[in-house]
């Protein structure tokens, strides 16, 4: 039986794959956040991600190896409950980034690259959460607001923003439920 | 020697203390011991505060062979001592160190080169405004609170502009500081990815009290399935 030609594989990021992404030109798009992923997936922020919090990222390939995008998948120790909480763990997305050239694609709905990788993320953060206390069952996110392409797509996805609580940095957060 | 008179009841403590550094003295090379009283005389008063701070580190019971032997280099760093072996010099020079990882790594060369680029733009960018706006280079470090070389430094790019003297130029110019330097996007992109991922990060009142609200706990839309890995 051979794989649909659109399966994407999950494939763990080492630091090597770094030059091999390099080389291959891999670009999110010019938006300042697309750059912002394809800068954290190439430069110094994902091996800091990785070797200071403990961040799980994968690259996902078609059959033929071409890189389609990344994603990762963290812990917080956010101070959480307020006002009392101490150091609490809630699933967290630090980076995600789909290459340019493979937006809205493929045109079956079945099989788009977007929702495979956020199902990816979706199944591996309810398995990290699995034996968290219920309020901490979380998958967290920040965005850009002016990233509506990405909120839609969240929104898309079950993820809700949060209302009228921007952080400092003017960034948004989004969340989702994992708990049953 | 008025700091050693009999009546000063600290005296005894002081010989005590002048004792032990003279036989500690005694114990390394006449060539270093001339060197290490002669830094020590003509180092500012805050450095020998400091080395005296180290120095009861160095001595205190409680402290760990590895501690002692770190507090010792301090001290060397400090008073001049051992300057490194390769090249005579103390620190590390940034430009150097930025060559160096250039030439090693092609993500840090890619960087290295936009890096440039932007430094480029943004002493262009910022001549350019002056320029137009007629304002010396006096009156832009007035507004912006630093000196006039360290504008001069920035528009001959000797100097890379720190990313919070971007913002008060902006501000001083009444310009968007991507203007100024277009990266700055990303960078607060990245800044905020990396802010909400550090330990004990806080959330503001209105954000956690919304994240606890029990009353929308939003279901996945999507269903949560992991990818395969790569066949063999």
């Amino acid at each position: 039986m051979t794989a649909h030609p659109h399966q994407l594989y999950a494939v763990p990021f080492t630091e090597a794959d770094q030059a091999r992404l390099g080389l291959a030109g891999f670009s999110c798009g010019d938006e300042p956040w697309a750059r912002a992923a394809a800068e954290w997936i190439l430069g110094p922020d994902v091996l800091d991600s990785v070797t200071r919090r403990g961040t799980i990222v994968w690259l996902f390939e078609l059959a033929d190896r071409t890189v389609v995008g990344f994603a990762s998948l963290g812990k917080t120790r956010w101070k959480w409950p307020l006002p009392n909480g101490t150091y609490s763990n809630l699933a967290y997305i630090p980076m995600v980034g789909l290459a340019a050239a493979f937006r809205g694609q493929p045109s079956d709905p079945d099989w788009r690259y977007a929702d495979q990788i956020m199902g990816h993320l979706i199944d591996q953060a309810a398995q990290l959460a699995a034996g968290w206390p219920d309020d901490q069952k979380w998958l967290v996110l920040v965005v850009a607001p002016q990233n509506l392409r990405a909120i839609q797509f969240y929104q898309r996805c079950g993820f809700e923003l949060i209302p009228n609580a921007g952080r400092k940095d003017g960034q948004h957060v989004m969340k989702v439920w994992l708990g049953e | 020697m008025t700091a050693l008179q009999f009546n000063d009841p600290l005296a005894v403590t002081r010989f005590d203390a002048v004792t032990g550094l003279f036989r500690w003295m005694q114990s390394i090379p006449p060539a270093e011991r001339r060197q290490f009283v002669a830094r020590l005389l003509e180092c500012s008063d805050e450095v020998q505060q400091a080395v005296i701070a180290l120095m009861e580190v160095v001595k205190a019971p409680s402290t760990t062979p590895a501690e002692r032997q770190r507090a010792l280099m301090t001290i060397a760093d400090a008073l001049y001592l051992n300057p490194d072996e390769m090249d005579k010099e103390y620190g590390q020079d940034a430009v150097r160190s930025e060559e160096y990882g250039a030439e090693n790594s092609p993500p840090l060369a890619r960087e290295a080169a936009k890096m440039n680029t932007q430094e480029q733009a943004f002493a262009d960018r910022l001549r350019e405004l002056m320029t137009a706006k007629r304002i010396s280079q006096r009156e832009l470090a007035e507004r912006v609170g630093c000196s006039q070389p360290a504008v001069s430094q920035m528009l001959n790019r000797t100097c890379r502009p720190q990313r919070k003297t971007i913002l008060k130029l902006a501000d001083a110019l009444s310009i968007a500081p991507r203007d100024l330097w277009p990266d700055i996007e990303v960078a607060d992109v990245l800044d905020a990815a990396a802010a909400a991922h550090a330990d004990g990060y806080e959330m503001t009142p209105a954000e956690a009290e919304a994240l606890a609200a029990t009353a929308t706990k939003p279901r996945p839309r999507l269903r949560g399935k992991s990818l395969p890995p790569r066949p063999e």
